[in-house]
């Protein structure tokens, strides 16, 4: 009886155990068929998703290739067309307190005597800013400023008021500095060899170069203060000066006597005795001016 | 009493006052030098409220009398009634712009950034703008 229940249970188990492995695969071999790319292969071919698959590759490039390039542009630095304006502005927001710009002043009518002075002479849409100085360490000056944007005119207010200018005599010596300006010599006399490779670059991964922009701005303030204009520079502006006035000669009466009340100054008044090594000299461009004496 | 009547009169000028003009806003328009400044006055010594950066973008208001509702003009259009957060000044029509510009400190960001320009810097380059003359010769 015993050895009965033992073969009938015998077969139920062995039946059932064949069915279990015809019916069943383990999880892990279906995982391994899931796993099986090449299985799918051509079934992902035809639905064309390799395609899209290169083609989000290069979209993805292209994408990182732009952000570091975007990157690279904020440490872009200005190139020679952009620099010089910027630069004289922040040489000026330096020297405030020295130079004093922020004071209360009058509308002494400066900007449209200048404007028509400009016209008169057949020179338009020049733009200019003109920036008053309560301060006799400066007289006049016109800073380097970009190629076709306004020039930087900056004229003292004590100086003006010393030599009693009229408005006539004060467009005349702003536009001499405006010829400066368009002769360039501020800008050739303060350039430093080592703005060749910094105008214009890029200084990704390293520090700004601030020590060379602190060269420069002794530049300006060596030019300014100390060493000024050549005198082969101020034959130059006199000649170009008395080219251009010689048509209206009650202008360049008022250009010759203006060179004759800045050589009185300069003579008299301790405060301008450096003007002659800023701009020589007052006595030296009226002998300039002043018609040749030939015998017939 | 003499004070009490004083102060009665002082209070019903003042509220009489209060109510003739009212500001109202006039479109939107943005700073175009580098930095600039919000007068507390039309004038250019006036009290400087704010020092602002070029782009910034500012409320343009009118002011409009209550009874007669005509706006005021401030020195033939030369200068702008403008509010920018809780400060409302002036500041002059030529140092705005309708369309937000390209500004020095959005093409070199980082070199403006490196420069190190201190608060007072900022404030002296805007006084700049406000002292320049500045002009333009013209064809005839």
């Amino acid at each position: 009886m015993k050895t009965l229940i033992i073969f009938l249970v015998g077969c139920l188990f062995s039946s059932s155990i064949y069915c279990v492995e015809e019916v069943s695969e383990t999880l892990l071999e279906r995982n391994q068929q899931l796993l099986d790319f090449q299985a799918i292969r051509d079934v992902l071919k035809s639905d064309s998703l390799e395609q899209s698959v290169e083609t989000q590759k290069v979209e993805v490039q292209s994408v990182k290739k732009n952000r570091e390039q975007g990157n690279k542009m904020l440490f872009q630095l200005p190139s020679d067309r952009e620099f010089w304006s910027f630069f004289s502005e922040y040489w000026l927001v330096k020297n405030a307190p020295v130079l004093k710009y922020d004071f209360i002043k009058p509308d002494y009518g400066i900007k449209e005597a200048f404007k028509i002075f400009l016209e008169g002479l057949g020179i338009y849409n020049q733009g200019f800013r003109i920036l008053l100085l309560n301060t006799p360490a400066i007289s006049h000056f016109a800073l380097p400023s970009n190629p076709n944007e306004d020039v930087i005119l900056i004229l003292s207010v004590p100086f003006i008021r010393a030599l009693d200018l009229s408005k006539t005599e004060i467009s005349l010596l702003l536009f001499e500095d405006y010829l400066r300006s368009k002769q360039g010599y501020f800008k050739s006399m303060a350039y430093i060899p080592e703005l060749e490779g910094f105008l214009g670059g890029n200084y990704q991964g390293k520090t700004l170069d601030r020590e060379l922009l602190a060269k420069l701005s002794k530049k300006y303030d060596e030019i300014i203060y100390d060493k000024g204009f050549q005198f082969q520079q101020q034959f130059e502006i006199t000649r170009q000066m008395d080219t251009r006035l010689k048509p209206d000669l009650n202008l360049w009466n008022t250009y010759f006597l203006l060179n004759q009340k800045i050589d009185n100054l300069v003579k008299r008044n301790v405060l301008y005795q450096k003007y002659n090594q800023i701009y020589p000299s007052a006595e030296l461009k009226m002998n300039w001016l002043k018609p040749k004496n030939s015998v017939l | 009493m003499k004070t009490f009547l004083a102060l009665l009169c002082f209070f019903s000028l003042s509220s009489a006052f209060a109510a003739t003009v009212k500001r109202e806003r006039n479109g939107q328009a943005y700073l175009v030098n580098i930095f600039g400044h919000i007068h507390q006055n039309p004038t250019k010594s006036s009290q400087s409220l704010t020092t602002i950066a070029c782009g910034h973008p500012l409320r343009l208001l009118k002011e409009i009398a209550v009874e007669t509702k005509t706006e005021t003009v401030l020195f033939a259009g030369e200068w702008n009634l403008v509010a920018s957060g809780p400060y409302e000044g002036y500041i002059r029509q030529e140092q705005l712009t309708a369309k937000k510009p390209e500004c020095f400190q959005d093409r070199f960001p980082k070199f403006f950034n490196d420069l190190g320009l201190e608060v007072t810097d900022m404030f002296y380059w805007g006084r700049l703008y406000d002292h320049y003359e500045m002009g333009k010769s013209e064809q005839p």
